[in-house]
């Protein structure tokens, strides 16, 4: 698969699921899409389901249990998940009345919080209302961008309503499952993977790529390569520094250090490109690039990492494994 | 001395955010803890299936399976919570062979809840852990928990589960024992449960019942043993170890999730700073280098002056970036030290490594740098 501008292929979308390993960067990817997105018109909401600390400290302003603007015509809310059982239960009993007084009752409250599957089914429940929302006949949000779990507890969050289905077949309970199903599989929904270019992370990432399409049947839309470095020594590759390393000691040795530290970084580099590409070879998405942002990220630093989305990036697999 | 070489500490949870290498560092500090002649459990929460990759193992690992340590006193095993077959065991110890085989061959609530959803996987975590730490086969079970918001899912899983179980919520299901509490009777109200059968529906009510009409003949048990992991998880045997990197947000993480675990009463007494610095001399591994020696390249042949500079500025850009990292971690150690009201973490450093590990031989030189690691100065 060709490395590609992913923007065209996001902003078609009502719904992003972001997801992706620990620690590569899904908070700032959400943010950089929703950047992207908002520039060119759309009206994206950020939807956060875990600690909101991080997407915070990118947007430098709160982000609340309401959707609120965040600057830049960038609107967030943060889901709490337990905070969206009531909502659902007036969805399922058709009643805020009922709902509540359901949700009074300390034995069904302490089911609520603790049965599996029924704070994830609610938090999906939330999110399609936030997707259904118009406004003169618009969406009020476009594209609706959730910056999920890292990968396995957002796969296990993805498998709830399939696991619920089949025993929820009757009942106002088995008319919210099938309402999620419906938003999951829906052509405009797609899950965007954001990965590093390291080998273990690739694995993963590719680990979970197979259990989306796989088992969830769910549409990747595109991978996003995050912190993808530049060659240690631009211009100087491998071959050339062996090359030169003999005249290099005999005139200073002193750079013995120097050279051991070049070499490995090289090795370290051949293996990030080799993981990017490998990556880019195995998926059938579309694959950008966001270079390496110093943090904390200021606003340009953002909006140049969804541009980032929206260009052809630099890494070229052809060359970089020749 | 570090917690998981101590005689003393017979659990280790690594706690951190997601990408820090929580799973590899637990498995180094496995084959570091064996070679020292302790009998280890790697046993992962983390639903990624890393840990097998890491030891270079390929079966499933639902049980402790045995990893050849070269020249070992102690021995390694390895193990992953998987849900379901947790559940099993758990009815398979407690239950008639009968009662245990209608609740996994027809019920849809077991099936549900026994399979890998967030909170159960919670659940089943806390009760591997125990028959872990009970059984008497290990001296040291080194947990790696999932990254930072799932791990305080499983130290909540105790108190949870507790309320899961609680008296009121069982009677509803039609079972348990009777308490004439007023709450109770009404919890126990036709009201309720016809509310409950409004959104559940019919046939699922029922098996529902009959679910919790199992869970509560297990009650004492699930209790007792839940109250037993709590108990070890905040005695002297447990020793929390955060893992981080030194990034700016991985610190800032580490210091939300040390707040948060002291407001569950948990005070992590150490901090590991994985990838904390790049080594710049392979002779000295232990040396993290912050400034590089001038360079007069004015001595070389033109043709070499170029690469030579080159050499040193990345050299040099290493070791500032070093500096950079020590700043942080720093003030990451300040930062923790406040959290805890008392003395700051004792920190460690492990240096950036070549290559990723995928069997234990990979291993070998992260479990060199855990044996004896580089204390921050």
């Amino acid at each position: 698969m060709p490395l590609a501008p992913v923007l065209d292929v996001l902003l078609d979308l009502d719904l992003v699921l972001v997801t992706g390993k620990g620690g590569v960067g899904k908070s700032l990817v959400s943010v950089a899409l929703a950047e992207a997105a908002a520039r060119v018109g759309a009206r994206p909401l950020v939807v956060s389901l875990g600690p909101t600390a991080a997407l915070e400290t990118l947007f430098d302003a709160p982000v609340g249990p309401a959707p609120a603007g965040v600057g830049g015509g960038v609107e967030a809310v943060a889901l709490a998940p337990e905070q969206t059982v009531p909502a659902a239960l007036a969805r399922v009993l058709g009643s805020e009345r009922l709902a509540q007084i359901a949700h009074r009752n300390r034995a069904l409250r302490s089911f609520f919080d603790a049965a599996p599957g029924v704070v994830e089914l609610a938090a999906w429940t939330a999110i399609d209302r936030l997707v259904g929302l118009r406004e003169f006949g618009l969406r009020r949000y476009h594209p609706v961008i959730v910056d999920m779990d890292a990968s396995g507890h957002a796969a296990m969050m993805l498998e709830v309503p399939d696991l619920l289905a089949p025993f929820a077949r009757t009942g106002a309970l088995a008319r919210l499952v099938e309402a999620t199903r419906a938003r999951l599989s829906a052509p405009s929904t797609a899950a965007l993977l954001v990965a590093t270019p390291a080998p273990l992370v690739v694995e993963e990432t590719l680990a979970l790529y197979d259990e989306l399409v796989g088992a969830r049947d769910l549409l990747v839309a595109a991978v996003v390569l995050n912190r993808v470095p530049g060659p240690p020594l631009p211009g100087l590759g491998p071959a050339q520094l062996a090359a030169l390393a003999p005249a290099l000691l005999a005139a200073a040795p002193d750079l013995a250090a120097d050279l051991s530290f070049a070499r490995r970084e090289q090795a370290r580099y051949r293996a990030v490109v080799e993981a990017a590409c490998g990556l880019a070879r195995s998926v059938d998405a579309p694959v950008a690039c966001v270079p390496e942002i110093p943090m904390p990220a200021g606003r340009s630093a953002l909006l140049a990492a969804g541009r980032a989305l929206g260009e052809f990036p630099r890494l070229d697999c052809e060359e970089a494994t020749a | 001395m570090t917690p998981w070489l101590e005689p003393a500490c017979r659990l280790a949870v690594f706690v951190g955010p997601g990408g820090v290498g929580k799973t590899t560092l637990s498995a180094a500090c496995g084959v570091a803890a064996a070679r020292a002649g302790r009998r280890v459990l790697v046993l992962t929460a983390d639903p990624a299936r890393r840990l097998a990759g890491a030891l270079g193992l390929s079966c499933d690992m639902v049980d402790p399976v045995p990893v050849a340590i070269p020249h070992a006193a102690g021995s390694l095993h390895a193990c992953m919570v998987v849900s379901r077959r947790v559940y099993d065991g758990l009815l398979a110890r407690l239950l008639p062979a009968s009662a245990a085989a209608a609740l996994q061959a027809k019920n849809r609530m077991y099936d549900a809840f026994s399979r890998t959803l967030a909170r159960s996987h919670a659940y089943a975590a806390i009760e591997r852990l125990h028959r872990s730490t009970h059984d008497g086969d290990f001296d040291l079970v080194v947990l790696d928990t999932p990254p930072a918001e799932a791990t305080i899912q499983i130290l909540e899983a105790p108190r949870r589960l507790r309320a899961f179980l609680d008296g009121a919520l069982l009677r509803v299901f039609g079972a348990g024992r009777p308490v004439g509490r007023r709450l109770d009777r009404i919890a126990a109200s036709g009201a309720v449960r016809r509310l409950g059968s409004r959104i559940l529906g019919g046939p699922l009510l029922a098996e529902t019942r009959a679910f919790f009409d199992v869970v509560g003949r297990l009650r004492e048990a699930f209790v007792s043993r839940t109250e037993q992991v709590a108990a070890l998880l905040r005695s002297d045997a447990a020793r929390f170890v955060l893992v981080a990197t030194p990034g700016p947000t991985a610190l800032a993480t580490t210091i939300a999730l040390a707040r948060d675990l002291r407001r569950q009463g948990l005070d992590p007494r150490t901090l590991l700073v994985n990838r904390a610095y790049a080594v710049l001399d392979p002779e000295h591994p232990r040396r993290v280098e912050t400034s590089a020696p001038p360079l007069s390249a004015g001595d070389l042949p033109p043709d070499l002056a170029d690469a030579a500079v080159a050499l040193r500025t990345l050299r040099r850009a290493a070791a500032t970036q070093n500096r950079a990292a020590l700043d942080r971690i720093r003030a990451c150690v300040a930062a923790l030290a406040d959290v805890s009201e008392t003395t700051p973490p004792a920190t460690f450093l492990v240096p950036r490594m070549d290559g990723a590990s995928h069997d234990v031989e990979g291993l070998a030189p992260l479990a060199d740098a855990l044996t004896a690691p580089v204390p921050l100065r």
